[in-house]
């Protein structure tokens, strides 16, 4: 770990892949709110013709023009895009899809066309170059620093800094554009504001670190933040964190576990924490939804073999051991290791438990066939459902109506 | 009569070709409780719309409180319809209540304690307090509706414009939202809702709009919810026509659910 820290090329590819997770991470929660995730994707790929008119009308490899040329790429794609879906009415989606892989192709083929002779290659703009950050050097302000460290901490300033001037605007924007417009605000301006920042964030992290990853940071580590998150402030920062997360694991598992490309492991790596959050979020995740879920089974169980053991004890007759490999029998074998439950009759707290639960079950059944007027025949299963469901403070009203409609007897006819 | 709090006239509205709404001509009375009525397609979101400005019209003007509604600084509250919200954005009912400061708050402000303060004090107005840090997500249709009630009470609004808050939800929720709505009546809110069923005009409304493309007819629920303008309203329409002509029998028999003016 601390040879890591000590070597100066290693720590500079961290930096950047964290950096770059972050920036991305923040716009991308703002177009995962407007479920226009795949506009990172689109911006992403359909910036490459604008860096390349810019590198190629002014012959240089300065960052300022071939930047101007991408945020004005990224501007035009989402304007065609727009429009494609306003006027010729395609479904959005199909629209992006349409003009980003028709722009990127187009950069390819500028690439092949304009740059044969120079270190631009098709390649790079796939999975960047962030192994050879370290020797990419600029001089900023007298010091000498990596590049990319430096573009992209540029561009993170500039989206922390919208993000705060204009967080409660862009939130009302995402949640409720009619509000948003109905009180002034200049929605439009924001929206293609908010697409700027995209392109500026995707062109600065792009030479380091490619378009996958870009995509990646922009679209998953705002997803999990959805899944875990119910603020927006929340989302962001978690958001952050799970792109740093991914960044980390992803950096030190390409270097010294496989050998492989970074950005890549980068991506598959906040993929995997996705899988692991789709599966494992305490409230929404897949897993703790059927666990919590098999337990009020579990509970149920409980509950209706000690009713039908204490219905049984008191005909004096025993309640017969259930089929073990069941969720019945589960909850037998808990309620034998508890005590609950000894020689088939309940016992101690079991009791009550029947007791109580029993006191449910009729309780219910007068309130169904004497207010809801039900036939006899449909009393006892929905009865033996709701039980379970009936805490303390529903008994209590049920036991007054009870009391009410005994007092004044026939009013209920 | 009491002075006019939404003013329209000669408004005309058309997507692209197509005219969603007709040259209409409309006075909406300050403090009343207005239901606008139509078969579907009848341009009755679009006038929310035009009157919210969230649609820009063709044609014509529309005066807030005599204030032309592009100088107006009056705010205008706004209850979405339910499926055009986004349940699952990650905001508490708090953080939707306080979108309704942000307007006031201005540019680069971030909302604090007053905001909050006031926020709570318009959750609770709605009876919705104790359920402030909920994800809205949560709430069931009444609580949301009231939210975004709420909302609109954090704005200030002296008008607030519902799309069919009764869509959909059970009859429990249907009084609550009823008692709010008595309630923005008693403040002597302006509350113009987007409303279906034809039954419970007569209720709830004390001003009714009939639409269809054009302004059919406009006024008190009393004098305007009649049998001639229903049929002129519906007319050709004919799956709606059976629950127009049962809105007409009970007209005729002078019977309604609840009498009016009774509680």
């Amino acid at each position: 770990m601390i040879d890591i820290l000590m070597n100066p090329a290693m720590l500079d590819i961290l930096v950047v892949a964290i950096l770059a997770a972050v920036t991305c991470s923040i716009v991308g929660v703002h177009l995962t709110l407007r479920n226009r995730a795949m506009l990172g994707d689109a911006i992403a790929h359909g910036v490459v013709p604008g860096l390349i008119l810019g590198f190629v009308f002014t012959g240089s490899r300065e960052v300022a023009p071939m930047f101007i040329g991408a945020v004005i790429a990224a501007l035009f794609l989402s304007l065609i895009a727009d429009w494609l879906k306003e006027r010729a009415e395609m479904d959005g989606g199909a629209a992006l899809g349409v003009v980003f892989t028709t722009l990127f192709s187009a950069g390819i083929i500028l690439i092949e066309l304009y740059t044969r002779e120079i270190d631009l290659d098709a390649s790079c703009v796939l999975h960047g170059l962030i192994e050879f950050t370290h020797f990419q050097r600029m001089d900023f302000f007298g010091w000498s620093l990596p590049r990319s460290i430096v573009t992209i901490s540029i561009a993170l300033l500039l989206n922390l800094g919208a993000l705060l001037l204009f967080w409660k605007e862009w939130k009302v924007c995402a949640f409720d554009p009619s509000l948003a417009r109905s009180t002034g605000l200049p929605v439009r301006l924001l929206e293609r504001g908010l697409l700027v920042l995209v392109a500026i964030t995707a062109v600065s992290c792009f030479e380091a670190v490619g378009s996958i990853l870009v995509v990646a940071m922009i679209a998953v580590p705002p997803t999990i933040a959805g899944i875990l998150c119910d603020r927006f402030g929340s989302m962001i920062m978690v958001s952050a964190l799970t792109g740093v997360i991914s960044a980390v694991a992803g950096t030190l598992s390409a270097v010294y576990v496989v050998d492989s490309n970074v950005p890549g492991m980068i991506a598959l790596t906040s993929g995997v924490l996705l899988a692991v959050a789709v599966l494992l979020a305490p409230q929404r995740g897949v897993l703790p939804v059927a666990f919590r879920l098999y337990m009020w089974r579990l509970r149920v169980a409980r509950e209706d073999l000690l009713a039908e053991s204490h219905q049984l004890s008191e005909s004096d007759e025993k309640l017969i051991t259930p089929n073990l490999f069941s969720t019945t029998g589960i909850a037998w074998v808990q309620l034998v290791l508890i005590g609950f439950i000894r020689d088939g009759k309940p016992r101690g707290k079991g009791k009550r438990i029947a007791r109580t639960l029993l006191r449910k079950r009729s309780l219910w059944q007068r309130f169904a066939s004497e207010r809801l007027g039900l036939p006899s025949d449909h009393l006892e299963e929905p009865a033996h459902r709701i039980e379970h469901h009936l805490d303390e403070s529903l008994m209590v009203m049920l036991e007054e109506e009870e009391l009410t409609s005994k007092s004044k007897p026939e009013t209920g006819r | 009569m009491s002075e006019t709090a939404i003013e329209i006239h000669d408004l005309t509205m058309a997507y692209r070709e197509k005219p969603v709404l007709w040259d209409i001509d409309v006075e909406i009375p300050k403090g009343s409780l207005c239901a606008v009525v139509g078969p579907n397609g009848a341009g009755k979101s679009t006038l929310l719309g035009c009157v919210l400005g969230t649609h820009q019209p063709a044609n014509g003007w529309i005066k807030i409180f005599d204030v032309p509604s592009d100088r107006s600084d009056e705010l205008i509250g706004f209850v979405p319809q339910r499926e055009s919200v986004d349940w699952d954005f990650p905001v508490q009912v708090l953080d939707v209540v306080m979108m309704g400061t942000y307007r006031r708050l201005g540019w680069f402000r971030w909302p604090g304690k007053a905001q909050r303060d006031w926020a709570m004090e318009c959750l609770s107005a709605v009876g919705m307090a104790d359920l402030h840090s909920r994800q809205i997500g949560e709430l069931s249709g009444g609580q949301q509706q009231r939210v975004f009630i709420a909302r609109a009470l954090a704005q200030d609004a002296k008008i607030i414009l519902m799309d069919e808050p009764f869509a959909g939800v059970d009859a429990a929720t249907e009084e609550t939202i009823r008692t709010v709505l008595a309630d923005l009546k008693k403040d002597d809110r302006t509350v113009v809702i987007v409303h279906h069923d034809l039954q419970t005009i007569e209720d709830y409304f004390d001003h009714v709009l009939l639409l269809n493309l054009r302004l059919v007819a406009a006024g008190p629920t009393k004098t305007t919810f009649t049998r001639e303008n229903l049929l002129r309203t519906y007319g050709g329409q004919l799956t709606l026509l059976d629950e127009a002509a049962e809105a007409v029998r009970r007209i005729r028999s002078g019977r309604s659910i609840r009498k009016s003016g009774d509680r």
